[in-house]
């Protein structure tokens, strides 16, 4: 790539991809068919940090009404209440579960509810407690999470989307949260940070999560100041030029966000070298399409675009003015925080 | 779309159009405005469109898990067709051998799936629980030995390795006598390697290893001596260390020894080494001036030793 596009974050190019993803995603992305409302939040969420999100004020409302689409409701005594992925398994029109097979998935609760906010909904649709009953279903014995009441595998990312899913609902009913914080603690590696689950190596991505529920649920100061700078040391040494997710890996962009809003919550993303994470990131900017990708080599991609762009928002001093800050812990701009609040402020007077 | 593209898609991957012709597709009622839609390969849509008919009417036949193979291999992320296909492996009582076979086929391009890795738990939760004589060629080295294959593909993959720690931990089979040289072998390929680093600690650092405990200490000296700046068994001896009770005084003459090493000067880990025994002693001088050695050494995270070298002077 000629080095004058290598210079500066092609935000109107950011924009129409994350723009196009909304609109249609060709064949090859069938892997993503019960994923769809996270690239739905990976596309929201990245217009709003570029401050681009009134080039879909056209489709405000209809994006709302395919997310609440998405939510099955439920009776008081059953708990499958949450948002799915997509229409997939859909097999009528009503809003309680099509099949017997018809199942929320924890992520897609959190993304739903993450761009239903962002995009101004109040939320008054949701059902808060029955949203913690299905949650309490979810979670297991040593305190970690599955994503769905079906079954499937249990990790730190569920935890994660359980501990987001807390603050959009205002309730922590949903959570055992001496249990959750236990999970976390115990998933702390001899290297300092987090893996997915006890004994399984430190990772990046795990370590996020684990800091950001810790941060969420009021579980940030079980780490005594000298693990805490173990962690941050950790952290600090996974940027080569961007960063690695674990020692000795290759830089990819979406840690930018993974360890830059880590090290935003632990209070030193002033030790990370901005400039040399934006020079890596422009490598993996795509001039023609826009979006960024995971190194240069690769084709952008949803959420490589996304967390490229949160992380880089994240930067002390500022680098990119242009972007929108986002809130480290849930993953949202802050201007939506702002909107969360003042939805929980109304509901309590 | 009519019978003749319903029966195009079916024989196009093999499956027999005359064992579905009694089945009405339903199609994806995706609403009125998609968001993200996905624009789906006909076949694919056609074998979703079967597929949806059937889970309505919660059949459990053959010709449902034929169809959930086909659409696994467009889409091995769909974890409703994955618990589908468990549902279904227990009602039609399928070989669970045969199903691991399968199951590896779709691993080698798909070895970052999570779906396909629990799976894969899913069996050999449900072969253990069998007694050996049922378990056909099935065991657990076996297993290992599989996981093993799959790590040639891609050294690091973090859902190998994690899979390997929890069929050790579930089954309890840290005894096996194969292990040690597993994670020799892979150490050899790649001393870089961290996942190998963080399975041996898991592996070792157990109280009834502890016997071990002084090898691996002396396991991770080795590996600084032949790469000092990897940042992999300077942790991994911090670990064990810390496990012992102990810290980095302990090996103070061995890292004091490295200085002979060419690569010494220049090795970020070798000066954060000499910056944490310094501070453990309490010599805030020696301390500060291995933190303004990294000023220079550790260039990018001059913010972060910069700040360090305040703080040990503030103390």
């Amino acid at each position: 790539m000629p080095d004058q596009e290598d210079e500066t974050l092609l935000i109107d190019k950011h924009a129409s991809f994350l723009k196009r993803i909304l609109l249609v995603l060709p064949g090859s992305s069938a892997p993503y068919d019960n994923q769809r409302v996270t690239l739905a939040y990976f596309s929201v969420s990245g217009l709003d940090v570029l401050n681009r999100l009134h080039l879909i004020d056209d489709m405000r409302e209809s994006i709302i009404e395919w997310i609440y689409s998405n939510l099955i409701n439920c009776d008081i005594d059953d708990n499958r209440y949450g948002f799915r992925g997509s229409s997939t398994f859909k097999l009528d029109s009503s809003d309680r579960p099509t099949n017997i097979h018809d199942y929320p998935h924890i992520t897609m609760t959190y993304t739903a509810l993450a761009t239903l906010v962002i995009l101004g909904d109040d939320l008054s649709r949701i059902n808060g407690e029955l949203i913690s009953k299905g949650m309490r279903d979810l979670q297991l014995e040593d305190g970690s999470f599955q994503a769905s009441a079906e079954g499937g595998e249990n990790d730190m990312r569920f935890l994660y989307c359980a501990a987001a899913i807390t603050s959009f609902i205002d309730s922590k009913a949903g959570i055992d949260v001496e249990k959750a914080i236990n999970y976390v603690i115990n998933s702390l590696s001899y290297e300092g940070a987090f893996g997915q689950g006890p004994w399984l190596e430190a990772h990046g991505g795990s370590t996020y999560c684990a800091v950001a529920a810790l941060s969420l649920l009021g579980g940030l100061d079980r780490l005594p100041e000298r693990k805490i700078e173990s962690l941050v040391r950790w952290c600090v040494s996974k940027q080569i030029s961007g960063f690695q997710g674990r020692p000795n890996k290759p830089e990819d962009t979406c840690y930018t966000f993974w360890l830059g809003a880590t090290l935003k919550m632990l209070g030193f993303a002033n030790c990370i070298d901005w400039p040399e994470i934006q020079k890596f990131i422009l490598t993996t900017q795509d001039p023609i399409t826009g979006g960024l990708a995971r190194s240069s080599d690769i084709c952008p991609d949803p959420l490589h675009t996304y967390l490229g762009l949160s992380g880089l928002s994240l930067a002390e001093p500022v680098l990119s003015p242009q972007l929108q800050i986002v809130d480290p812990a849930l993953n949202i701009s802050l201007r939506a925080k702002k909107h969360l609040e003042s939805i929980h402020n109304q509901n309590e007077s | 779309m009519n019978n003749a593209d319903i029966e195009e898609a079916l024989e196009s991957v093999g499956l027999l159009a005359a064992v579905y012709r009694d089945v009405e597709p339903t199609f994806h009622d995706d609403g009125p405005n998609p968001v993200c839609p996905i624009n789906y390969p006909r076949r694919y849509r056609v074998l979703m469109g079967l597929l949806r008919t059937l889970v309505a009417k919660s059949e459990k036949s053959r010709r449902v898990y034929d169809l959930t193979t086909k659409l696994l291999l467009e889409n091995p992320a769909h974890y409703t067709i994955w618990h589908y296909r468990q549902d279904l492996l227990s009602v039609l009582d399928k070989d669970l051998n045969d199903e691991l076979c399968w199951t590896e086929s779709l691993s080698e391009d798909n070895l970052k799936n999570y779906q396909l890795w629990h799976h894969r738990m899913v069996l050999t939760r449900r072969l253990m629980e069998k007694p050996e004589s049922e378990r056909g060629e099935w065991t657990m080295q076996g297993e290992l030995d599989a996981v093993e294959r799959l790590l040639q593909l891609d050294e690091k993959n973090y859902h190998a390795w994690s899979y390997r720690i929890g069929l050790i931990k579930e089954f309890n089979q840290y005894d096996l006598e194969a292990e040690p040289s597993f994670i020799q072998r892979m150490l050899d390929a790649d001393i870089r390697n961290n996942s190998v680093w963080n399975y041996c600690f898991f592996f070792y650092m157990r109280e009834a290893r502890r016997e071990k405990w002084k090898e691996e200490v002396d396991r991770a000296k080795d590996a600084i001596q032949k790469v000092i700046n990897n940042e992999s068994p300077w942790a991994y001896l911090r670990g064990v260390l810390r496990k012992m009770n102990s810290d980095l005084r302990s090996v103070e003459d061995f890292v004091i020894s490295l200085s002979s090493n060419e690569y010494a000067e220049a090795s970020a880990q070798w000066w954060r080494a000499k910056l944490e025994i310094a501070e453990l002693k309490g010599q805030a001088d020696q301390a500060v001036a291995a933190a303004d050695r990294l000023c220079k050494v550790d260039q990018i995270r001059l913010q972060y030793w910069q700040k360090k070298m305040i703080a040990i002077e503030a103390k």
